[in-house]
């Protein structure tokens, strides 16, 4: 009698799981003439820490973020520069200050990413994973280990 | 000083016009920040930066931080200033205003008058915001001569990678450092001597460490040049500070948004003229609590070995050549740009607290406190 109640909860554990929202994930997207392909997650930290600024060819790395309270930033901070946006923008603060360097310009929304990667070639940018990204002259980069 | 500040702006506006600002939005071609921050503070008897023994509500910095991108290689940048110092004494300056051209990510060089790479606190000295107090660790900061903020000069920087995500940063510098105008330190002969040195033929080197752990980063610096004056003060004054001197310091940093923690080491040797030998740290944290409030505290010393025309300071005015000091901190940020700060320090002496009693008239047996107490409030902006 037991075994078929507790069976019973399991089951509706897991369709009110997978009833859920999946998690906010994040795609990375370069200029259409760029064929880079994959780029691992250090590289992507030197790149928008402008640790790094050129690609191979030499040509201009201009890396671009979303708003500081935008979700798939937040995301993207965590997985990939490996801390939070609060911690990013004090080290960006400091650098700017400093006069090293000055942070990413910041996009209100993902279209305004998209478009303006499209047109500089040198553009990085992310955005949403269910951002779609047919019309825009754009590819979607392969994050690897 | 109010022509001052319409210079000021005045520079920032033609500075505005220089480059083309026309682009599109989200360009990065020209960027305009700034800081402003103003304060007051009050002692129990000495002064101590700018607090003295009456409540001082005359302590202000504003400042404007802008850069253009003249093309894919060159930008300039400069920082218009203007601020209270610690004579009283309210200026407009160019703390800094220099070309840097990038020759790759492992080479940059910098012509100008470039922001001083020397300390932590040296490249964001007056940014309030990047402080946990009202003011610096004087051990590093206050001693004019030992870090400044600034060095008319050339400089070469870069980043360099090592392997599995170490980085180092690297900085050569050399020129001149004109250093703060000495007015209110209890060690000069008659305390209405101003003098204002310079280092001339500096040379420095910073390494810079920074591991794959996040946001940490140490490293060591090395500086040595020939300190002169431009002046007309007394023969005494001038040559407790005249003669070549090399200092060499380690720093270790860790920041996040939530704790901050910075130490710095400080040895500074000078001969010729008077010999003088100072060894100084600090370490401080500041830590936030409640996402608002943050707490912060330092400990910060120096102790300094010099003789006075050939005669060593007798112990019973030692305080002179010596610093210690406690400060806690509570500071509550109205934004992430905008921080109100109040804190408490506990200052043990006298070579930056200044008694009102220069060193001979001590020596002879003036009387002088040597503990003070200091209370500072005030609030830092920046955008």
């Amino acid at each position: 009698m037991k075994k078929p109640i507790t069976l019973s909860l399991i089951m509706m554990l897991f369709m009110i799981t997978d009833a859920l929202p999946a998690q906010d994930s994040f795609k990375v997207i370069v200029n259409g003439s760029n064929s880079i392909g994959a780029l691992s997650k250090s590289m992507l930290t030197r790149f928008f820490t402008k640790k790094v600024m050129e690609w191979e060819d030499g040509s201009e790395v201009v890396p671009i973020d979303l708003q500081r309270d935008s979700s798939v930033r937040e995301l993207f901070s965590k997985i990939i520069l490996q801390k939070d946006v609060a911690s990013v923008v004090t080290y960006w603060t400091v650098q700017l200050f400093s006069g090293r360097s000055t942070p990413p310009v910041e996009f209100e929304t993902e279209e305004e990413i998209l478009k303006y990667v499209q047109t500089n070639k040198g553009a990085i940018g992310y955005i949403s994973d269910i951002t779609p990204t047919q019309g825009y002259y754009v590819n979607e980069l392969k994050i690897v280990e | 000083m109010k022509n001052s500040f319409f210079t000021l702006l005045t520079i920032t506006f033609l500075f505005c016009f220089i480059h083309d600002l026309s682009g599109q939005p989200g360009t990065d071609k020209i960027s305009i920040h700034g800081f402003a921050g103003w304060g007051f503070g009050i002692s129990d008897g000495n002064q101590y930066t700018y607090a003295p023994d009456k409540l001082n509500y005359d302590h202000f910095v504003f400042a404007l931080n802008l850069s253009t991108k003249i093309n894919d290689r060159i930008t300039f940048s400069a920082q218009p200033i203007w601020k209270t110092h610690t004579n009283g004494e309210t200026r407009t300056e160019i703390d800094y205003a220099f070309a840097n051209y990038r020759f790759g990510k492992a080479l940059n060089v910098k012509i100008g008058k470039v922001k001083s790479p020397i300390g932590l606190y040296s490249e964001i000295y007056n940014v309030g915001t990047l402080h946990p107090f009202m003011i610096l660790p004087q051990s590093m900061y206050g001693t004019p001569g030992t870090v400044q903020k600034y060095y008319n000069g050339i400089g070469f920087s870069g980043s360099l990678f090592i392997k599995n995500d170490w980085f180092i940063d690297y900085d050569l510098i050399g020129g001149q450092i004109n250093l703060e105008e000495m007015g209110s330190s209890s060690l000069m002969i008659a305390p209405d001597q101003k003098v204002k040195p310079i280092v001339r033929d500096m040379v420095a080197f910073r390494i810079c460490v920074m591991p794959p752990v996040s946001s940490l980063r140490f490293g060591i610096v090395g500086m040595t040049g020939k300190v002169e004056y431009f002046d007309d003060s007394s023969e005494i004054a001038k040559s407790m500070a005249y003669g070549p001197h090399y200092q060499t310091s380690g720093f270790i940093e860790y920041i996040t948004y939530r704790i901050w923690v910075r130490s710095e080491y400080l040895y500074f040797d000078k001969w010729d003229g008077t010999d003088m030998l100072l060894k100084s740290g600090y370490i401080e944290t500041a830590v936030r609590i409640l996402e608002k409030w943050q707490i912060a505290g330092r400990y910060d010393w120096l102790n300094a070995d010099f003789q006075l025309q050939g005669m060593s300071i007798p112990d019973a005015v030692s305080s002179y050549t010596e610093h210690a000091e406690w400060a806690l901190g509570l500071n509550f940020w109205i934004s992430p740009n905008f921080v109100i700060k109040c804190s408490y320090h506990q200052v043990e002496g006298n070579f930056f607290a200044n008694p009102g009693v220069n060193l001979l008239e001590a020596i002879f047996g003036a009387e002088y406190k040597k503990i003070t107490k200091v209370i500072l409030f005030g609030s830092h902006i920046s955008f």
